[in-house]
């Protein structure tokens, strides 16, 4: 009896530390997933690269001002796609307002498409978007080949696009600024090409546009 | 026998709660947005909605780890609604909204109704068993099988969200 009650007890201990151990692992494979390779925005764009020139595309602001994606003016331009009804848009529209108060020399742009001029109103108001502009075109979506949300494109203030990519959280967000400022087109290339020198880290993608050895 | 059956639902349901009503609580925006892209209800109440739904659960939670009948009744009643949710925006084909699991986006799959379904009838299994007493041996067994219980649905949970995460950061299709 003692014996069965003593095997009893071990089988616990051993059941319990099986199951740590199966979920360690499956949220292992969960981290690699999300450290190993794209830490940054994901980019996949059929239509531009790092470095083309940002097609210039008029629309008017929900507050009726005409204004030029693409257009910079000397300053940089970061083109938000986002929409009202998705959720990790709206995670992001915080660190956004953030963003905007920290880099002065970046215009937000925020451009959505589809639904009723009312529903856009409607996020606006509710989310406190006003001290941002606001266009809904279908446009400029599709001119800068946007397929999923949200989604980030910056252009430097030469007109040029710096980097690109699908935005699913504030790192990413980040890591768009990063890359421009490392001069690669998206962190997966930075972390594709190998080891890379001094050199290569302070070029200028704008100029050189990024087409490393893969 | 019973009572060891009963605790193990009872806290597992609560675990699941518990693991649910932290986003829910922590990421609040997040919350009403996943709410809201559901389609079900009007703008106006999603906001209310939102809170009556976490405040609902913190309840949920309370009667369950007291080992309360009331709590198995409100926890299967969230699950149908929740599958309920699920299952009509599969319906609509639009089955790439987040769930509202929290942490990774994870969209609406067979695999999360089943999840549903299969806390239901722990939860009815049990409040059908019901308990004599209270006994220390079943306090012990039951605290043993719950914690490997909610282990495994951790794990469950965890390699649902692997495939989100991996379509999403990988392949880029979410």
């Amino acid at each position: 009896m003692e014996l069965l009650t003593g095997a009893v007890v071990v089988l616990w201990v051993l059941v319990v530390v099986l199951g740590v151990v199966v979920f360690a692992l499956a949220r292992q494979i969960g981290v690699l997933y999300e450290r190993v390779a794209p830490a940054g925005a994901l980019m996949i764009n059929q239509q531009l690269k790092v470095g083309d020139a940002a097609p210039q595309i008029g629309v008017e602001t929900l507050n009726g001002l005409e204004i030029t994606a693409g257009d910079v003016a000397g300053r940089g331009q970061l083109l938000f796609f986002l929409a009202p009804d998705c959720p990790i848009c709206k995670s992001l529209l915080p660190v956004l307002k953030t963003l905007q108060r920290a880099e002065k020399d970046i215009e937000v742009l925020l451009v959505s498409d589809g639904g009723t001029l009312e529903e856009h109103q409607a996020f606006v108001n509710d989310e406190d978007l006003h001290q941002f502009n606001y266009a809904i075109s279908e446009i400029v979506g599709r001119s800068y080949g946007v397929g999923k949300l949200p989604y980030g494109v910056l252009i430097n203030e030469r007109g040029l696009v710096a980097s690109l990519g699908i935005v699913n959280s504030r790192e990413h967000l980040e890591s768009l600024f990063e890359a421009e400022r490392m001069g690669v087109a998206s962190i997966q290339e930075y972390l594709g090409g190998g080891s890379v020198s001094g050199d290569e880290l302070h070029y200028n993608a704008a100029e050189e546009p990024a087409e490393k050895a893969k | 026998m019973n009572e060891a059956v009963y605790i193990t639902s009872s806290w597992l349901l609560a675990v699941v709660f518990a693991l649910a009503v932290r986003h829910k609580v922590t990421q609040f925006i997040r919350f009403k947005a996943t709410l809201q892209a559901y389609e079900l209800l009007p703008q106006s109440l999603v906001a209310p909605a939102a809170g009556a739904l976490a405040g609902l659960e913190l309840v949920t939670i309370v009667l369950l780890v007291a080992l309360q009948g009331a709590g198995i009744v409100l926890a299967v009643a969230l699950l149908a609604l929740y599958a309920m949710a699920m299952l009509i925006n599969m319906a609509r084909g639009r089955s790439e909204i987040d769930c509202g699991c929290g942490d990774e986006p994870t969209e609406l799959s067979g695999w999360l109704l089943l999840r549903n379904v299969s806390l239901i009838v722990i939860g009815i299994g049990a409040w059908m068993l019901g308990f004599a007493e209270i006994t220390f041996a079943g306090l012990v067994v039951g605290l043993g099988c719950t914690v490997v219980a909610a282990l495994l649905y951790m794990t469950f949970e965890q390699i649902l969200a692997n495939r989100s995460l991996h379509t999403r950061l990988w392949l880029g299709e979410a």
